[in-house]
């Protein structure tokens, strides 16, 4: 069935939890009928595809400053979406980003129906574990999770002002 | 060096200062255990400080916040200070400041602050 949810939801996976998050996620994700071309082979290669579109969009201001944490964030949550999509996700099948007249749109499809872990903690507590989700979701203007018979797509979209 | 490559190098002095220095990129691919492995080799050396020096780390997401938080606990177990030394790259220090864990550590401008700490 697909659908729109809420993401703000109680989708804790108790057998993968955060305490595993420091785990090293399987390096390349399994190859089936061939590997997508179109695919990043991994979050730096994610990351790349996403700075490279951001320079291209603000080469013509050359700024520093705000352009620079613009990029850092945006950065930041395609890499935690690209790696929670391989080590929670059963692996990263599709990514695109974009950019759109309200920001940079980042869909990421992995082969899980699960829900991500969206346990937030709080940091005053000094916990360790589930900032990643907590990074998107406080970085990202938008976040949606559409699920498909064969997983889902989770689409970020990050402001670029 | 390509993109998803860290590494961490370690210097230990003799008046119980284990410096150590991370280069590159701190992600779920790159892995935490070098630094991990590094930070939990300091808490346990019976050393008075541990300086990470992330000046020339490019790229950090919560793979390396985890590693630190969890490094940060074991130094306050163990009674060895740890400093995070900078300057920070602005994504690493969006890191921090995103996640709300500036003050769940100490930081230094530099390696040479860091040491006098």
């Amino acid at each position: 069935m697909n659908g729109e949810r809420e993401v703000l939801r109680d989708g804790a996976i108790p057998a993968d939890g955060p305490e595993e998050a420091v785990g090293r996620p399987a390096p390349e994700q399994p190859v089936g009928a061939g590997p997508d071309p179109g695919v990043p082979r991994n979050a730096a290669a994610a990351r790349d595809m996403v700075t490279r579109l951001l320079e291209t969009e603000f080469c013509v201001l050359g700024e520093e400053g705000p352009v620079d944490v613009v990029v850092a964030d945006a950065l930041l949550v395609t890499s935690e979406l690209v790696t929670n999509a391989v080590r929670h996700g059963g692996g990263l099948t599709g990514f695109t980003a974009e950019i759109t007249d309200d920001g940079l749109l980042l869909t990421v499809a992995d082969a899980s129906t699960r829900a991500p872990v969206t346990e937030e903690r709080d940091p005053a507590a000094a916990s360790v574990g589930g900032y990643g989700w907590l990074l998107v979701r406080r970085l990202a203007r938008r976040v949606s999770i559409t699920y498909l018979p064969d997983g889902k797509h989770i689409v970020a979209l990050v402001a670029l002002t | 060096m390509t993109a998803d490559e860290l590494h961490v190098v370690v210097e230990t002095t003799d008046d119980g200062v284990v410096l150590i220095r991370v280069r590159g990129n701190l992600d779920g691919w790159s892995g935490p255990s070098g630094l991990a492995d590094a930070l939990e080799e300091a808490a346990g050396s019976g050393g008075r400080l541990t300086v990470a020096d992330l000046s020339r780390l490019e790229f950090a997401d919560s793979t390396a916040l985890h590693a630190l938080l969890n490094a940060q606990r074991r130094h306050d177990g163990a009674g060895v200070r740890l400093v995070l030394a900078g300057p920070l790259d602005t994504g690493v220090r969006r890191l921090f400041e995103v996640s709300g864990t500036l003050g769940a550590f100490t930081f230094a401008d530099t390696v040479d602050a860091a040491l006098r700490c």
